[in-house]
């Protein structure tokens, strides 16, 4: 019985010792969703699953479109499902509603119908009526994705998660259904490289990566020890002791997303961006527009209204690890972040 | 789902080669379609899905997800069910009857999907035979896909039906860059805004397209330029006739494009930049084409194209100047000689008896070789067999006997309970009037259910047994085998198989790498192999032999693969006193009678009057396939590695 209800605790995200940038990668995500998820890579027992579940307690409350159950944002039209568009292109009057920002988990073992959607069963067999039931993809539109083990993923359900990122809607064509929806959705996923590598083309949906490893420091070690036996033992005084730290973070994060629009970006700063671009030799144009969106997020987080060149110092990392172009078997891929710092110093000069 | 508010074409920075090709797909359609081809990120679906807003005709998205009968078409479950009558629910191929079909990652689309794609595209006709229907629809589309080389190419067949091919390319300029980043930013924060801003240049971009097409009927081809057409298709040594008609098309496009009613060399030429790249015989992944679009897009890069073609008339002569740039170059051959004369008697020469020169184990003389020049591994392994496995991975497709994989059709042979629910009631439909339905609106009998099929990858599990005694540091052998261990590692990497090495030298074999799906880790304990001392060959097949059969007893559905890398001349026997080769023979021929695992043997050793074939006979009595170190690389016998028998 304990056991079972010690289940639904969740360990404060504020209780979580150093792993800062992991951390960082989910905020800025969070923020502004458009970044494109991050991928956590690392060791086993490094937090990563904890961070995730601890997060879903701060996510800020999204305006939607009442009733909808792809949670459509009323001011959104290019991206509403069929019903919601309906209605706004005919100037019907959309109720809406103030929802908590969700994490929808995506289980290694789930099959495609499951993800996608499928035909609804009840519907098909009681009243011989073709219904579309939505899948964990339509869950999670406006929300976050999360995978555990992501590189432990099926091909052919990696395929459909490709196929969903990268337009932002989830097009079934099977089993007699024939339906399409939005799945605007923060992809995030865990997984130890030990364990297999992740397909390229699902590297490349991701907006940050983050490495984490175990940290060597033994105070921070035996902190972490020790907060988690407080935890285990008397879960319920332990996240009221850090509910106030919490309530906090939530607060900075549903401002930073009010502010996100305002905040500026300097032609200088985006000329920065794209020469690290060039000069890390990163595929495509994806990684200088995720940082640019990574610098407007993190500004907001820091309640200013413009992106400074340290700014760039901070997300840099998490933007182009995953992105640098290497062989498959080149050695330990390090990230060259004197050569960043020196275009970032040059440009400074200048202005 | 509409798409609204798409990201506008003429909004589009830069990437004058890929829209250029699309639009020239708009004015004529008879092009045939397109492919769009590059490295992540460089906005080929935008501009695909922004060149399909200009156009006029039906535009449908394939998801990688579609199944068979959504595709095809297939029996109407509700109509049949309250009709009592068979019904048609018309597929996607019958919706794009005069429209364009898009496929994004099209190298990724299932194979059974594919095939259903080509004889449709080919036939331009949609056969529905199915479920007791049977039906024929016109079925005439432009196929637009979009890909990036690095999970794998195209067959050629699915690239053919292709019109053009277009590499695409991120921008290189910063401050284009930047503009880039502004638009972007711009469209994210108010798409309706930003496709209003650019109504205006889309407005004029319609009427352009529109105006080309009129004048596209009355652009004639003169005798010359057929000529010229002919002429080029002939210098870049193409397969079939699809080429010179897709110039040809092609070219009055971009004469229309021009505002002219007449085709000159240079538009010929244009047409055959984007028709035939992907036609040659010799395609290769775009690494090895990239050259080709380093050049601004102009009349010159046109030139140098046709030029190059006529360069390169021959095939076999382009493989080889390959196989050339794959061997060490010439500094290193002579290195080679200079040992070879310098110390004609280190290695084995005897394999039977231990020369006296070698070390003991605590002595030895330690050597750590880099690794060689990788090389182009072509497609090796098993093939796709009907016995049902579990497991996944990328190298093997096979019918997957638990209730995950691919469901690729159903069937009414009951064998996994795995229903396939719409299938099921796809079956019952018809009956449905005459059968007695209290409560239910479909009333299923046993013999309407259906199962899925479905279909999945499974891993292989490469096993490489590395020889790592003193005589293959001789004459940069050793870095030779890396190179092919790491080329192996390579393909193994993109097609997820499962990876473990065992290295023997001295008195003892060693799992340096226990199986495991990270190449890299292969990759790293690679570089770190050193060689010296005996050659205890037997010892290493055991060791792998031991591997496998571990990881057997976890999973009976891998696919193993022992790839042995030795020139044979193994001289430690496993029990004290055998003769080492025929204790070594005798071991092959139980693994071959054994079955369990499939084997090939790269034969390090140089063929000259000192070679004694011994991994040949190793090879024979395994049953393996054998490869010489220098015949992998070669281009002209992947057709045999292809050829590469099942388990």
């Amino acid at each position: 019985m304990q056991a079972e209800k010690k289940h639904q605790y969740v360990f404060p995200f504020s209780a979580i010792v150093g792993q800062d940038e992991m951390k960082t990668g989910l905020m800025l995500n969070i923020v502004d969703p458009k970044i494109g998820g991050v991928l956590v890579f690392g060791e086993k027992g490094t937090a990563k699953s904890t961070a995730v579940r601890a997060i879903a307690e701060l996510l800020p409350e999204i305006t939607v479109v009442k009733g909808c159950p792809f949670r459509c944002d009323p001011a959104n039209p290019g991206a509403m499902c069929e019903e919601c568009y309906e209605k706004y292109l005919s100037g019907t009057p959309m109720e809406t509603e103030q929802v908590k920002m969700r994490v929808v988990d995506l289980p290694v073992s789930a099959t495609e119908d499951r993800v996608v959607g499928s035909l609804d069963i009840e519907e098909a067999i009681k009243r011989g009526k073709k219904k579309f039931e939505p899948g964990v993809l339509a869950q999670a539109n406006r929300g976050i994705l999360y995978v555990d083990e992501i590189n432990l993923l099926d091909d052919h359900i990696v395929d459909l998660l490709l196929d969903s990122a990268a337009m932002g809607v989830n097009t079934v064509e099977r089993e007699g259904v024939s339906y399409s929806h939005p799945a605007n959705f923060i992809l995030v996923g865990t997984m130890n490289p030990e364990e297999g590598e992740l397909r390229p083309q699902l590297l490349d949906r991701f907006g940050l990566s983050v490495e984490i490893k175990g940290l060597r420091n033994p105070e921070q070690r035996v902190q972490i020890v020790r907060l988690r036996s407080e935890f285990d033992n008397a879960p319920v005084s332990f996240i009221q002791n850090y509910s106030e730290l919490d309530a906090e973070l939530g607060r900075k994060i549903a401002e930073a997303c009010k502010a996100l629009p305002e905040v500026q970006i300097s032609d200088e700063i985006l000329l920065t961006d794209a020469k690290i671009a060039i000069a890390l030799d990163s595929d495509g144009h994806r990684g200088d527009i995720t940082m640019m969106k990574a610098l407007l997020a993190a500004a907001a987080l820091e309640g200013r209204k413009e992106v400074t060149a340290d700014d760039i110092l901070l997300v840099v990392k998490m933007v182009f690890l995953h992105r640098l172009k290497s062989l498959p078997f080149e050695k330990t891929k390090t990230f060259d972040l004197e050569m960043v710092r020196k275009i970032v110093d040059e440009s400074r000069h200048k202005a | 789902m509409q798409r609204a508010f798409t990201f506008p074409f003429s909004a589009i920075i830069g990437q004058d080669e890929p829209k250029k090709a699309l639009l020239l797909n708009l004015i004529n359609p008879k092009i045939g379609g397109l492919i769009l081809c590059g490295e992540k990120g460089t906005a080929k679906s935008t501009l695909v899905r922004a060149a399909a807003a200009l156009g006029s005709r039906k535009y449908l998205e394939l998801p990688l997800s579609i199944s068979e009968d959504r595709l095809v078409g297939s029996i109407d479950m509700e109509a049949t069910i309250s009709s009592g009558k068979l019904c048609l629910q018309a597929g996607i191929l019958a919706d794009a009857d005069q429209g364009m079909i898009y496929v994004d990652e099209v190298n990724l689309l299932p194979e059974h999907i594919v095939d259903i794609l080509l004889n449709v595209s080919s036939d331009k006709m949609n056969r529905v035979e199915r479920e007791g229907l049977s039906a024929v629809q016109p079925c005439d589309f432009i196929l637009i896909g979009t890909m990036n080389a690095e999970e794998g190419f195209l067959r050629p067949q699915l690239l053919d039906r292709f019109g053009l091919f277009v590499f695409v390319q991120s921008e290189k300029d910063p401050a284009k860059r930047v503009d880039i980043l502004k638009r972007r930013q711009a469209y994210d924060c108010s798409a309706v805004d930003f496709v209003q801003e650019y109504a205006h240049s889309e407005e004029e971009l319609k009427k352009l397209i529109h105006e080309a097409r009129t004048r596209l009927l009355s652009v004639v081809l003169t005798d010359k330029n057929l000529k010229d057409i002919v002429e080029l298709c002939l210098q870049a040594n193409i397969d079939g006739h699809r080429g010179d008609l897709v110039v040809q098309e092609t070219a009055k496009a971009i004469a229309a494009l021009a505002q002219r009613k007449y085709v000159t060399k240079e538009d010929i030429e244009e047409a055959a930049h984007y028709a035939l790249a992907h036609r040659r015989r010799n395609m290769q992944p775009p690494e090895e084409e990239e050259h080709q679009h380093d050049h601004p897009q102009d009349e010159e890069t046109t030139e140098d194209e046709t030029q190059q073609e006529e360069a390169e008339p021959d095939i076999q002569d382009d493989a080889h100047q390959e196989n050339d740039e794959t061997e060490t170059d010439g500094s290193q051959d002579f290195d080679r000689q200079q040992v070879e004369e310098d110390q004609p008697d280190t290695g084995d020469r005897d394999p039977e008896t231990p020369p006296q020169q070698q070390a003991k184990p605590n002595q030895l003389n330690e050597q750590v070789f880099e690794i060689g020049k990788p090389f182009k591994v072509r497609k090796f392994g098993f093939q796709s067999d009907r016995k049902p496995r579990t497991g996944q991975g990328k190298r093997t497709e096979i019918r997957s006997a638990s209730k995950s994989g691919r469901y690729i059709f159903s069937t009414s042979v009951r064998k996994y309970d795995d229903l396939a629910l719409d299938a099921t009631i796809r079956a019952a439909a018809p009956f449905q009037r005459s059968r007695n339905r209290t409560d239910v609106a479909i009333a299923i009998e046993t013999a309407d259910i259906r199962e899925k099929v479905r279909q999945k990858k499974v891993h292989n599990l490469l096993v490489f047994v590395v020889d790592g005694s003193g005589s293959i540091g001789v004459d940069r052998r050793m870095a030779e085998a890396k190179a092919a261990v790491l080329s192996i590692l390579q393909d193994a990497y993109v097609k997820r198989d499962k990876v473990a090495m065992v290295v023997f030298h001295a008195d003892r074999a060693d799992v340096v790498l226990p199986p495991t799906r990270s190449v890299q880790r292969g990759y790293t304990l690679l570089e770190e192999i050193k060689t010296g001392g005996k050659t205890p060959l037997n010892a290493g097949i055991a060791k792998a032999v031991q591997v496998v059969k571990g990881e057997f007893t976890k999973d009976k559905n891998l696919l193993p693969m022992i790839i042995i890398i030795t020139d044979g001349r193994g001289n430690v026997p496993m029990k004290t006193g055998e003769n080492p080769r025929l204790e070594l023979m005798e071991m092959a021929q139980e693994i071959q009678k054994d079955k369990t695992m499939a084997s090939m043997v790269i034969d390090i050793e140089k063929s000259n009057l000192l070679s004694f074939g011994l991994a040949r006979q190793l090879a024979v009595n395994l049953d393996a396939s054998y490869y010489k170190i220098d015949e992998l690389k070669s281009e002209s016998l992947l057709a045999l590695i292809e050829n590469e028998r099942g388990i």
